[in-house]
């Protein structure tokens, strides 16, 4: 397999050019967040209360006077540190799970596996609510919750791949010869299932920024004064006669981001996915 | 079959009676004395300690905690859900209630996602390449990475604040009131159908063109069979198996995912209850809604893997 | 053309003529027809004795009759009592209403309110109240139509106790046939209960039998559960329902010009301040938050400036104990606070160790909240905010679990003794429960003031209360914030209660009738 023409090939679709621009783009906006917002996002104004886009404030203001814009960057910050602490999460626990299930087989397997069907049978966000309810909200709390949810996902993914290369007569010589199984996972199958959770990596954090703004929409997100995009919405929602602004932003940020990780994900999958390439 | 069937049915079982348990501990276990609340909260004066043991004792949460557990298990067998705290309404009358209400919207949705979605995704995969499908795989693409509070509030946004044609959230009883019931519960059945839509039209296109791709097809083709008679005699018939399990895997969702859709638009459904009764520490409506919630949704895809089971021998004897 | 011009002066003047009568003050009062009523939330339960919250008092109160009520001024008038009077300090004796008859026929005596009282005072039955009649020394029937209560020791408030809800008057016969007052009713009001249904139409009809002649005015009364605010709001607009309680402020001008709207102050809005935790161990730290925080930018900001602030005095403008003295001595004074902050031993607010601020998540809380945290970081101080839900916050009241808790209350009656609810270290008080708050010179003020009958005196000790509540700065004192009822026009005869009585509002729909010419 030849890394290098993979990643050309992946180079050429637009696709993964303009996602991954836009995700780059938020990413920076994240980080730099303090020094690119134009306002402070909690500076409350009762003067400049519902304004519409302007000179001052480029997109408007909220109920509490406050600028959408520096609000949305900083919002930004929160909802990558949340999806991605959660991602990291369920990938990591996730992928060794499925891993060794499927390496070891036998009890390991029936018991790991079985445990990951039961975490699947829990309706997703009825379990993200009573988590949070249950341990209250917090980022921290955020990214565990969230992260445990998907961990079945990379869990099952790793696992049937795993059965696939394990029979591989590569592998099987490897074992033959007398390679250590942390040689084996790693030089082997690993290489082998990178791009299915690579894939699986980008649509979870889509899913992920998706459940963490549904949750603060419900007022289960992250606390006050940091801005979080869901609780945006929630809070605006109750003015909507009086400015639309406070709830368009939001909204249109939230679904540009989980449409981007979702169409990355697409992207990757139709270019490394031998069986899907058509 | 019979053999999978039991095996299945009693993995359900066993399924049930785990969420039951660790949902009766983990209710019992959340911070937050119902007692207190029964007691009006405190507002001018607070309960006395006694006053508080009291309550507590005659909502039977003075008794050890195994004691509440066997009386909550047999009660569940014989489908008693018990009293709200609150209200000492049956939980059963209050989840029928409900029920009745999330049914309308989810039914609907799902109905509407189903139809609308094969259509889309048989159209897509015919113009594979063609803009329509670039064009319609985007729009599903968009339809599930909206969230439902989005699509919910700019729906409303458009067609309750600006255009004035449609309530912006409320409730009317379909079996009085259908052409209001419509009123209110259009907006609400589109923002909740789009995902599942967007799902449904994708997994029919890949299914589709995964179809066309196999052998049976090009002999058909090879006899001169046209295009047409193909998609639709052969291909969609094939296509259509995981099509349908995946509707029954988003009926499930639907049964937990409608929590956002009944807040924004104020429908009075299971999850307003739920979100009510969790605020309101009260057991019994906690239990029993995400009892019946998750029952459904485990049914769900058990009907669901039953029938592909069904159709699809290989899979039994997996 | 012509012809246009005809018709339209001819629905002009139509609109005209519909419209006049609507504006003539002195219309006489029609009986008949229906109103229908959004209300914010499903009643829990019927029962008389129980408080679930204000949402049900529009159910109680209009079945059921106390012994005394307020009438427009706030003040007392009898109800199922006609007169009373005092025997010495600390006893009452009331003369009863005859021919009274309750909705299923049975006439009512005193045997009804001393079996009321037992109810009451019976542990089992969880009341409201039920601490407060069990403290009465004694009650009796003299006879058929008179009652003596013979209290412990004097006090000032007891009318109100009489007169709140959660003290209605029930048959002593349905006692003793153990009816479910929660799912049944049985009252002397101007309404029954007709039917209901969960979440649903909750139907009263006019007692033919009522007490007061010719009352009440409608035949129909429903009550309609809308949960969200701008749904109710819709619901009113849209002619759904021609009155609806809890109106969200934003709504406040656009129903003032178009509708009826009915503003009080009854909620008040305060955050707890816990002097066992740091920093609020040193009072220099408490009273500096309150010179810190801008309640007229709070008002402004959470609540679109309608309410009221509490700039010093702690009762409502308008009431009788208004301590116009105290004006301004809580305005925010940043200079004062900081040294303040220099004599509790902080050079600078960011040396004051981090605060935990619990909030509950709903709007009228933690929009609040969110004000009062910017105005303290702002300052400089550093401020963590942690999300409960209702029910945590509630017993947190009781554990004082907590450092500093964004809260909101509503007045037991409009005599400045309800801070003893709140400040008095023992009698189960609201705040001091749960911190131990106590403060031997305010403890003696309230329980003299409770004692005091002379209007001057009590008013002296008040404003001693208050002088000595705002030095202990056991909370941030916020605001009272606003209340509203709004009515299609065609609605009349709706009478708001004065001095932070406005929940009273909804118990008196025997005054209400509906102008039929008003469209």
């Amino acid at each position: 397999m030849n890394r290098f023409k993979s990643i050309k090939r992946l180079l050429k679709d637009f696709r993964i050019i303009i996602c991954g621009l836009f995700i780059l783009l938020l990413a920076l906006t994240a980080i730099f967040a303090p020094i690119i917002a134009p306002h402070s996002f909690s500076q409350m104004n009762t003067l400049d209360r519902f304004s519409g886009p302007g000179p001052e404030f480029l997109l408007g203001t909220d109920e509490f006077g406050r600028d959408i814009l520096s609000r949305l960057i900083h919002g930004a910050r929160l909802t990558l540190i949340i999806s991605l602490g959660a991602v990291a999460i369920s990938s990591v626990i996730g992928t060794l799970a499925g891993l060794i299930a499927g390496y070891s087989g036998g009890w390991t397997e029936n018991i790991l596996m079985r445990l990951m069907d039961a975490l699947f049978s829990f309706p997703p966000f009825l379990l993200a609510i009573f988590v949070i309810v249950f341990l209250g909200p917090s980022v921290i709390n955020l990214i565990l919750t969230i992260g445990l949810l998907y961990i079945p996902r990379f869990a099952r993914i790793a696992h049937s791949s795993t059965l696939l290369v394990k029979e591989l007569e590569y592998v099987e010589a490897a074992q033959a010869l007398g390679a250590s199984i942390p040689r084996i996972i790693g030089r082997h199958i690993l290489p082998n299932i990178f791009a299915p959770i690579m894939v699986q990596m980008s649509l979870t954090l889509g899913a992920a920024v998706l459940l963490e703004s549904g949750l603060s929409f419900l007022g289960l997100g992250p606390p006050p004064p940091t801005p979080s995009w869901g609780r945006m919405v929630q809070q605006s929602a109750r003015f909507m006669q009086m400015s639309p602004y406070g709830i368009i932003w939001p909204s249109v940020i939230i679904s540009l981001t989980v449409l981007s990780f979702n169409i990355f994900a697409d992207a990757v999958r139709d270019n490394l996915d031998p069986r899907l390439r058509q | 079959m019979s053999q999978y069937l039991l095996k299945r049915l009693g993995l359900t079982i066993i399924l049930l009676w785990l969420v039951a348990t660790i949902l009766f501990y983990f209710v019992h276990l959340l911070p937050g004395d119902p007692a207190m609340v029964v007691l009006g909260g405190g507002e001018q004066h607070q309960p006395t300690a006694e006053q508080l043991a009291r309550v507590r004792e005659q909502l039977g949460l003075e008794d050890p905690l195994m004691v509440q557990y066997s009386r909550y298990l047999g009660g569940l067998i014989r489908g008693d859900l018990g009293n709200s705290f609150v209200n000492q309404r049956p939980v059963t009358l209050d989840l029928r209630i409900r029920l009745t209400r999330s049914l309308q919207l989810i039914i609907p949705a799902m109905v509407l996602a189903s139809l609308l979605g094969i259509f889309l995704g048989i159209l897509a995969a015919g113009r594979r390449g063609k803009f329509s499908d670039f064009f319609f795989s985007g729009i599903a693409l968009t339809g599930f990475s909206v969230p439902v509070f989005v699509s919910g509030n700019i729906l409303v946004l458009i067609f309750a604040i600006n255009l004035r044609v449609l309530p912006s959230a409320g409730y009317a009883n379909l079996f009085e009131d259908p052409s209001r019931w419509l009123s209110y519960a259009i907006l609400p059945i589109v923002s909740l159908s789009l995902a599942p839509l967007a799902n449904v039209m994708r997994m029919t296109r890949t299914s589709m063109l995964e179809q066309f791709n196999q052998d049976y097809v090009r002999t058909v083709r090879a006899k001169g069979v046209s295009e047409r008679v193909i998609t639709y005699r052969h291909v969609l018939r094939n296509a259509l198996l995981p099509v349908i399990t995946l509707i029954g895997m988003q009926t499930g969702i639907l049964f937990a995912g409608s929590v956002i859709v009944e807040n924004v638009f104020n429908w009075p459904g299971l999850s307003t209850l739920l979100i009510r009764s969790i605020g309101s520490r009260d057991y019994p409506v906690i239990q029993g809604t995400v009892l019946l919630t998750s029952f459904l949704f485990i049914l769900v895809n058990l009907v669901t893997d039953l029938s592909y089971a069904f159709i699809n021998p290989k899979v039994r004897y997996k | 053309m012509k012809r246009n011009v005809l018709l339209t002066l001819t629905v002009l003047l139509l609109t005209a003529a519909l419209l006049f009568p609507a504006t003539q003050v002195f219309a006489e009062p029609q009986s008949g027809g229906t109103l229908r009523f959004g209300i914010l939330r499903d009643p829990e339960g019927f029962d008389p004795h129980i408080n679930y919250g204000t949402t049900s008092t529009a159910v109680q109160g209009n079945i059921y009759d106390t012994l005394i009520e307020y009438d427009e001024n706030g003040e007392f008038r009898g109800a199922l009592a006609t007169d009373w009077e005092m025997e010495g300090d600390q006893t009452y004796i009331f003369h009863l209403r005859e021919g009274v008859e309750f909705h299923d026929g049975t006439p009512f005596t005193s045997e009804d309110v001393i079996a009321t009282l037992d109810r009451i005072k019976d542990p089992e039955t969880n009341a409201a109240r039920h601490g407060r009649i069990a403290g009465l020394f004694n009650y009796e029937a003299i006879d058929d139509y008179t009652v003596r209560i013979v209290l412990r020791e004097p006090d000032a408030t007891f009318l109100h106790d009489l007169a709140s809800f959660t003290l209605y008057i029930v048959s002593a016969r349905d006692i003793e046939n153990g009816m479910n007052f929660n799912r049944e009713t049985n009252g002397t009001g101007a309404f029954m209960l007709e039917s209901w249904e969960p979440e649903g139409e909750y139907v009263f009809v006019r007692n033919p039998n009522y007490w007061q002649e010719g009352l009440p005015y409608l035949d129909r009364l429903i009550q309609i559960p809308f949960q969200d605010d701008q749904t109710r709001v819709n619901a009113l607009i849209s002619g759904e329902v021609d009155l609806i309680e809890y109106v969200p402020w934003q709504d406040f001008d656009y129903l003032d010009a178009e509708f009826s709207l009915f503003t009080h102050e009854s909620l008040y809005n305060g955050i707890r301040l816990n002097h066992n935790r740091e920093p609020f161990d040193q009072k220099e730290v408490r009273q500096a938050m309150n010179y810190i925080v801008d309640q007229q930018m709070a008002l402004d900001l959470a609540f679109g400036g309608h309410g009221d602030i509490k700039s010093g005095p702690l009762q409502p403008a308008g009431s009788l104990f208004y301590q116009d003295e105290l004006e301004g001595a809580l305005l925010p004074d940043h200079e004062k606070a900081m040294e303040l902050l220099a004599e509790a031993g902080y050079n600078s607010p960011a040396e004051v160790p981090p605060i935990e601020f619990t909030v509950a998540a709903i709007a009228v809380h933690s929009d609040t909240a969110e004000v009062v945290q910017e105005q303290l970081q702002a300052f400089g101080l550093r401020v963590n905010w942690r999300t409960v839900e209702v029910s945590t916050m509630i017993e947190n009241r009781t554990s004082g679990a907590y450092v500093m808790q964004q809260d909101g209350l509503s007045m037991a009656n409009p005599d400045p003794d309800y801070l003893r609810f709140l400040f008095h270290s023992r009698d189960g008080s609201n705040h001091s429960v749960g911190v131990n708050f106590e403060n031997e010179r305010l403890d003696e003020l309230f329980e003299e003031g409770l004692k005091t009958i002379d209007y001057d005196e009590r008013k002296a000790i008040y404003l001693e209360v208050e002088k000595l509540l705002i030095e202990e700065s056991p909370w941030i004192f916020l605001f009272w914030r606003p209340q509203a009822e709004a009515a299609h026009p065609k609605v009349q005869g709706y009478t708001t209660v004065p001095g932070g009585l406005g929940m009273y509002n909804l118990s008196r729909f025997n005054q209400i009738w509906i102008d039929d010419s008003v469209q």
